[in-house]
């Protein structure tokens, strides 16, 4: 397995390249329904190379293949684009990074770290159709005319390839934001957040759950101190006047309909049976300031609250800094006495204990853990160390 | 050939990895332990992992790290810092989580560990597990992993391959490597 990330350099410069053309608002009429662009046309050849990305996309092994969610994300698009339905295919990723794309082939990316940090089906809603309008307006067409000044548009299908075939950690899946990869102009995400939340609300969605996307970002990024980040940032900056906007917006749409729903019994539904892996998925990046503001989050929704507990342990296993023992476990002490604790909690306490030097207490949680959960993948190992430790 | 593209060649030229050969003798490992190779392979050193391969690293792969300490990590990417670390209080189990955890970081998908039990490093207690997994790009691959803690050190010998012709085509060489370890 090798190592050695180089397209994020290369993504990174052509952004720079695309951020060098002046921003100008689209003067393109509305993508048409039902149709592809005209053979002969610059649009066809975008197309084409998007084309081919989508193929990958759809073999890829970060694709989440359940139905049900699929479904259910597919759904919530609709709601919003009902006009677009059918020209929109939605691929689920799974990557601990929040993001979104649509590309202007209509293929909508959602990474399974957006999911995770979506607290209901309005903000999911809010996510979609803000990417609806970039698809709508044709915007990464308007960005591929606007840069022409600056990079030659017949490379540009050849460079976009060649940067989406680099990744050797994340290959081509990691880029389902190459639909983005022309940074839009500020003047086009203020028109994707305008008329996507004009989407939110006429699809009866509460537009206000919009801006609490942007501030429970803004606390993330915040808290996380390392300069790395999210792919989706470098196309859609967070920042306070962003959600100043965005507050404004919805303010006035609630004032002239009624307030909308937020759908959080639906989104709970449809995805807390995988928030669990989306947790594991999160805690893989090591990146724990940040998981930390996503924990305090989901605490706050109250919701199976003996999960978030037990990852909450993991983060301080992990970790392991000065005293992490002790609040890893305090924080699996809370998890089993809460709703949804995995038998993995008692593998935890076990472990820590085992770092602690208490032999009994671990050979203790050791022993639930197993009979918690019969088919441990470290069921041998387990099993000789309570008859060599007595 | 115009200097930009003679910069990108020299470039491209100084990227390339050294492949050499591995012969059939008994070859020394980290420091540690020797091995006898069972088939003819070819090696390269990627960081500190030393990796043998007969069809190329995409099809299989014999990985060997050096000795891990504290605070090491399995694999390297550059400029990223926030990759899973080693500890040397770690117990079979955590190493395990430490293994299955690197492989996601570097792009492995669906990683699951299976059997994980005590296993003979040459004369020392060490232990094994099974992985299954996807590439970024889909291929189903498989793994085995031999390994032994000593003296809060980490020692493993890494084997994955193409779940399909490539993993088992090399799996009963690769266990009788597992089995000539001498330390």
């Amino acid at each position: 397995m090798t190592s050695g990330a180089t397209w994020p350099a290369l993504m990174m410069a052509l952004l720079a390249c695309a951020g060098c053309a002046p921003a100008s608002r689209s003067e393109l009429p509305d993508a048409p329904t039902g149709q592809r662009p005209a053979l002969a046309t610059d649009e066809a050849g975008l197309w084409m190379v998007m084309d081919r990305v989508e193929q990958d996309i759809r073999t890829s092994g970060r694709r989440v293949s359940d139905p049900a969610l699929n479904a259910y994300v597919q759904g919530v698009l609709c709601n919003v684009a009902p006009d677009y339905c059918r020209d929109l295919r939605i691929y689920v990723l799974e990557s601990a990074d929040f993001n979104a794309s649509i590309a202007p082939n209509g293929f909508v990316v959602v990474f399974t770290g957006a999911l995770l940090r979506c607290r209901n089906e309005a903000q999911l809603a809010y996510l979609l159709a803000h990417e609806v309008t970039h698809y709508q307006r044709r915007h990464t067409l308007q960005q591929w005319r606007d840069i022409r000044s600056t990079v030659d548009a017949l490379l540009f299908p050849e460079i976009a390839l060649s940067v989406a075939g680099l990744g050797p950690a994340a290959t081509l899946a990691e880029l389902g934001a190459i639909g983005s990869i022309l940074q839009f102009s500020r003047e086009q995400e203020r028109e994707a957040d305008a008329f996507g939340l004009d989407r939110v609300a006429a699809a009866g969605y509460d537009p206000s759950e919009s801006v609490d996307v942007w501030t429970n970002l803004m606390a993330e990024k915040k808290a996380a101190k390392d300069d790395e980040p999210f792919i989706f940032f470098a196309t859609h900056p967070p920042n306070a006047e962003r959600a100043a906007a965005l507050r404004e917006q919805a303010a006035a749409l609630t004032a002239s309909r009624n307030a909308g729903i937020d759908g959080v019994d639906e989104y709970r539904n449809a995805t807390l049976a995988f928030r669990g892996g989306w947790l594991r998925d999160e805690l893989r990046r090591r990146e724990y300031d940040r998981t930390q503001v996503v924990l305090d989050q989901l605490t706050s929704d109250g919701v199976r609250l003996g999960e978030v507990a037990f990852y909450r342990g993991e983060l301080y296993r992990l970790r392991g800094d000065k005293g992490d023992d002790q609040r890893a476990i305090e924080a699996y002490r809370i998890a089993l006495t809460s709703e949804g604790a995995p038998p993995e909690t008692h593998r935890g306490l076990a472990e820590v204990y085992r770092h602690g030097g208490d032999a009994k207490q671990a050979r203790a949680e050791f022993d639930e853990y197993l009979r918690l959960k019969p088919d441990a993948p470290d069921r041998t190992m387990i099993e000789t160390y309570l008859r060599t430790s007595e | 050939m115009p200097r930009l593209l003679i910069l990108v060649a020299i470039a491209a030229l100084a990227a390339c990895t050294t492949y050499g050969s591995v012969g059939l003798e008994s070859r020394k490992i980290a420091s540690l332990y020797s091995v006898s190779p069972q088939i003819q392979w070819n090696r390269y050193t990627d960081g500190d992992l030393e990796v043998w391969t007969v069809d190329g690293p995409l099809l299989d792969s014999l990985q060997f790290t050096s000795a891990l300490g504290d605070g090491d990590s399995l694999y390297e990417i550059e400029g990223q810092e926030q990759m899973p670390r080693f500890r040397g209080n770690m117990s079979e189990s955590e190493v395990m989580e430490f293994v299955v955890d690197s492989f996601a970081a570097v792009g492995a998908q669906k990683v699951e560990p299976t059997g994980l039990a005590p296993a003979s490093f040459g004369q020392r207690p060490g232990f094994r597990f099974d992985l299954a997994y996807q590439s970024g790009d889909g291929l189903d691959k498989l793994g085995s992993v031999l390994g032994t803690l000593n003296d809060g050190k980490l020692y493993l010998i890494i084997y994955t391959g193409a779940a399909q012709y490539y993993y088992p085509k090399y799996k009963q060489a690769v266990e009788a490597l597992f089995a000539s370890i001498k330390i």
